[in-house]
């Protein structure tokens, strides 16, 4: 094992993305598991809710770049290892660097950026003439992510296992609250939160969402934006929330619940980032050392009630839009509008897209960045399909949510 | 919000303030500081317990300084104690932290008195032998212990807990709650009579709760079909037909008719007393007449007044009885102010019910000779409130899991054709087996094998591997199971190959594993693993016995 551990520390560098209860805990481990040359990147900075896991961090350092203060702090407690922090958006380093990397580890807490990171390191992956991958060109992706006493962890072996994206429709699209209930019926403490928050974010009007509204440029000033890390924002929110639920004969409005429901607060604790984080380190261990078998593919751990865990291949989806160069297709009436489509690729469960943009070969049909063009090609959202295309036309559609570069083919068939 | 209230709510939202409150008054004593101890003990340092105790008799070595998170190169010779112990208590300033250089097994068994003062003991890098002797010496004091230990890429968690008991078992997802539908209460009844749906506007109509739509069908029903609930699948069928025919617009529109067709069953299924409740925890020895043993602790003591409260609570009902109403009601289609007047019908009966629980308490307090202040009129409607959820676990001792004569067979049996069918020779059991295999050879040859010193396989541990092997399958002779277990020498070979290492990486997912199962004894919430988790690292595999 010993000439494992050197194989390791001389030939392979890491990177870590995000340094938060994950991140640390990744951190720690592949400093004492003999990885010797560690990057990290994190555009976060330091907050008192993150101590209770964070181990890295300590009260002084409330403020401080997660990154910076975990590099900092690995270097110090682990002598010869060299971890180089990276304080920006994983969007905004490009493929040389990531190129860098034998291994990609994430511990993150959202899906986008999981999207991104899956597709680019799928875009990297270079084929020769007959399509046979390069192996040295792929970088294998593991993935960790904790919900209070559950968790997974996956491998993703780029055009070798399935891949994030493989699995979107197993992430339920956020749950909003109807806006009538909110506006006309509330019945929930969370309901009267709700209000004030689409209040302040004019996603509502009426005489008292619009007296909610004044009252916070009052107070905060003209252009003021919300923000949710602003305590005296996130009082505000609440003493209007308890007004309204006073109103109604409604319970249960706490400064804990509005912050629950304003931030879409996780419950997060040390244990779950352990075993998740262990696993995922296990993982890139054996997957750079050839010494053992690697996990297929998915892990999940749930110890809320007794310990269960569950360890299966997750298979590839035949149309998946990243790992997977077939077409998508789809039947759409001629006499349906290019809006119509938008609100296909919109609602689809397994694409959540965010903000596409469509093209035909040759034929921009709505691009929505930047803005200018996004004006020049409104006007085709009320034209019918049949009039801007050929039924088995393949249209491409780009995404902000993948690399540039990525994107997914429709083959559209009009009826 | 107060700054140990920030520090700590990512937390509280799982546990709350009073499961914070547990963890602040546990005393912890963790039994050997090597990685899967210490990085245990982190986990719950972090969000906070009140006092650690780390017990540990070696000096800093270059080994630990490899893979111990809480060593460093400059206390090299130092007492491993001391070092964890500090390096530990620096994670969080709530904590207090001791030491004590000494032998584990002599700590616990020179002075037993002293283990009163520990909520929680946590033992690592201790073979069986070891074990036994630490439970054995537990076992009077009632407390609790959580076993890790790694092993090259093999990991195992072990609970010893005599009686644990659960007020908030938190089940996931949330079961739906007891609303009475299929056999109102007389306050609910007269509300919903009160409310004429054909006299509504088709405003008022769709936002009428689901509850009082099928609460007046099956009143409607009932008086049809001789005051029975539909019983067959094609009398349930008819009566989801009559919610359907309720529909005022098309199908579908109305969303609170939409929610009575979806849960249509609550209306002929009255919700049962489910047998954790009913047979684990009515029928204990302690939910009886007689007195309480006085050395149960104050959360079980309470525990089991309440039990033999809500016992009797139910018990007076006659032939069909009810747990408590929870007094909580699940968000529905509604005007606020239906849902509001329905919230409090629902609330007042919870109310109602509690205080009858209540006054059961009070007269088994007294009978018992007991404090009346230990509980609060708070502590019974948070009872009530989960009367579903209480749970009774009790966790096999390891001196009858190792006995073949004692051993729970049928989970053996199960575990081992899972494993077969499963993962083959991977499976997390055979991994237990070959584990049990090493501690025998340590007993007998004073060192575990493959443990010669060396990096690589030497000659000599082709003798260890067929000694393991020899270990190993006598083992599974001593259980004779039904089905052979396929072990082989690539198992055994593996285990040599490991020579008792402790990699870091597996530590910290064992104390992971660990420091959850000890938040959840240490609160009283969520159902601990029962007994054995073992986890496989080479395949990422893991599997629960309750052997």
């Amino acid at each position: 094992m010993q000439e494992t551990r050197d194989y390791i520390g001389s030939q392979s560098r890491v990177l870590v993305i995000g340094a938060g209860g994950l991140g640390c805990e990744l951190l720690k481990n592949l400093a004492l598991s003999g990885f010797r040359s560690i990057d990290v990147i994190d555009l976060d900075t330091i907050d008192v809710t993150n101590l209770n896991r964070q181990f890295l961090f300590r009260q002084k350092d409330v403020g401080r770049m997660k990154a910076e203060v975990a590099a900092e702090f690995i270097q110090k407690r682990v002598p010869g290892v060299s971890v180089t922090a990276h304080t920006c958006p994983i969007q905004e380093k490009d493929e040389t660097f990531y190129r860098q990397f034998s291994v990609v580890i994430a511990g993150l807490d959202n899906i986008k950026a999981r999207r991104w990171m899956n597709s680019l390191l799928h875009q990297m992956v270079e084929t020769d003439d007959e399509g046979n991958v390069d192996p040295d060109s792929v970088i294998p992706l593991i993935d960790g992510g904790t919900e209070a006493f559950k968790g997974q962890a996956r491998v993703i072996l780029p055009m070798a296992t399935s891949c994030f994206e493989c699995s979107m429709d197993s992430f339920p699209p956020q749950v909003h609250f109807p806006l009538c209930t909110v506006a006309e019926t509330p019945r929930k403490p969370d309901h009267c939160i709700a209000y004030v928050l689409f209040a302040i974010n004019k996603s509502l009007s009426n005489p008292e969402a619009d007296r909610i509204h004044e009252g916070f440029v009052e107070k905060f000033g003209a252009g003021t934006k919300l923000d949710k890390d602003d305590p005296a924002h996130m009082r505000f929110i609440f003493e209007l929330a308890k007004d309204r639920a006073n109103l109604f004969h409604i319970e249960g409005v706490t400064y804990m619940l509005t912050m629950g429901v304003v931030k879409n607060i996780i419950p997060a604790v040390a244990s779950t980032n352990a075993i998740i984080a262990g696993a995922c380190v296990n993982e890139a261990f054996k997957v750079l050392s050839w010494s053992s078998q690697s996990l297929n593919t998915y892990y999940m751990y749930n110890g809320t009630t007794g310990v269960y865990s569950y360890t299966f291949e997750y298979g590839r989806k035949p149309d998946c839009p990243v790992c997977n160069a077939e077409e998508l297709r789809w039947s759409m009436d001629a006499e349906e509008t290019l809006q119509a489509l938008m609100d296909r690729l919109m609602s689809d469960s397994t694409l959540q897209l965010e903000k596409p943009s469509i093209a035909k070969p040759g034929l921009s049909l709505y691009i929505q960045k930047p803005e200018a063009l996004r004006k020049q090609t409104e006007a085709n959202l009320s034209k019918k399909l049949g009039d801007i295309l050929e039924s088995g036309d393949i249209i491409t559609v780009t995404d902000p949510i993948y690399p540039a570069g990525q994107n997914i083919s429709i083959i559209i068939k009009l009826d | 919000m107060d700054e140990a209230g920030a520090k700590y709510d990512r937390q509280l939202r799982l546990w709350g303030s009073h499961g914070q409150k547990s963890l602040a008054e546990a005393h912890i004593l963790l039994l050997k500081a090597g990685p899967t101890g210490t990085e245990t003990l982190k986990n719950l340092v972090l969000p906070g317990i009140g006092k650690f105790t780390v017990v540990d008799d070696e000096n800093v070595g270059e080994a630990d300084v490899s893979n111990n998170f809480f060593v460093t190169q400059e206390y090299l010779g130092k007492g491993r104690a001391e070092t964890t112990c500090e390096l530990l208590q620096e994670l969080n300033p709530d904590v207090k932290g001791e030491f004590v250089v000494s032998d584990p097994v002599e700590f616990v068994t020179r002075d037993s008195t002293v283990l009163n003062t520990f909520t929680l003991v946590i033992a690592t890098e201790m073979p069986e032998q070891n074990l036994l002797a630490i439970e054995e010496a537990l076992l009077p004091h009632n407390v609790p212990m959580v076993v890790a230990r790694t092993y090259g890429f093999i990991g195992v968690c072990r609970i010893v807990s005599h009686t644990h008991c659960v007020i908030e078992s938190k089940p996931s997802p949330e079961p739906m709650e007891d609303l009475r539908i299929a056999d109102p209460f007389p306050e609910l009844e007269a509300f919903v009579d009160g409310i004429d749906l054909a006299a509504m506007d088709s405003k008022d109509f769709m936002h009428t709760p689901f509850v009082v739509v099928l609460v007046q069908l099956m009143k409607k029903w009932r008086a049809e079909h001789d005051n029975k609930l539909p019983t067959t699948m094609a009398e349930k069928k008819e009566f989801k037909e009559l919610v359907k025919q309720q529909a005022r617009k098309s199908w579908g529109e109305e969303e609170n008719l939409l929610e009575a067709f979806d849960k249509a069953f609550l209306a002929y299924t009255p919700k049962e007393i489910p047998p954790e409740v009913s047979e684990e925890v009515f029928s204990h020895p302690y939910c009886g007449t007689e007195a309480l043993p006085s050395g149960l602790g104050p959360f079980n003591m309470r525990f089991w007044v309440l039990a033999r409260a809500l016992k009797a609570f139910v018990e007076d009902q006659g032939s069909h009885p009810k747990l408590p109403l929870s007094g909580k009601l699940p968000d529905m289609t509604a005007t606020t102010g239906m849902y509001v007047d329905m919230q409090r019908i629902y609330k007042a009966k919870a109310d109602a019910d509690a205080n009858a629980v209540y006054d059961r308490c009070l007269g088994i307090l007294q009978a018992q000779g007991l404090d009346m202040a230990i509980i609060s009129r708070e502590d019974v409607k948070e009872f009530c409130k989960n009367a579903y959820y209480i749970r009774v676990t009790q966790n096999s001792r390891i001196s009858d899991e190792i006995d073949p004569a004692k051993v729970n067979k049928e989970d053996l049996e199960m575990a081992v054709m899972e494993g077969v069918g499963d993962s083959g020779p991977q499976s997390p059991l055979l991994m237990y087996i070959m584990l049990r295999a090493c501690d025998r050879f340590h007993s007998k040859h004073g060192r575990f094998p493959g443990q010669n010193g060396r990096l690589e396989l030497a000659d000599s541990d082709e003798t260890d591997i067929q000694l393991l092997l020899a270990l190993a399958q006598e083992i599974g002779t001593e259980l004779s199971l039904d089905s052979p277990l396929n072990l082989s020498s690539d198992h055994a070979k593996e285990f040599v190959r490991y020579a008792a290492v402790e990699m870091h990486n597996m530590a910290a997912i064992l104390g992971g594993i660990a420091s959850q199962e000890a938040v959840k004894l240490i609160t009283h919430q969520y159902v601990v693993l029962s007994n054995i988790y073992v986890f496989n690292g080479i395949t990422c595999t893991g599997a629960s016995f309750a052997l």
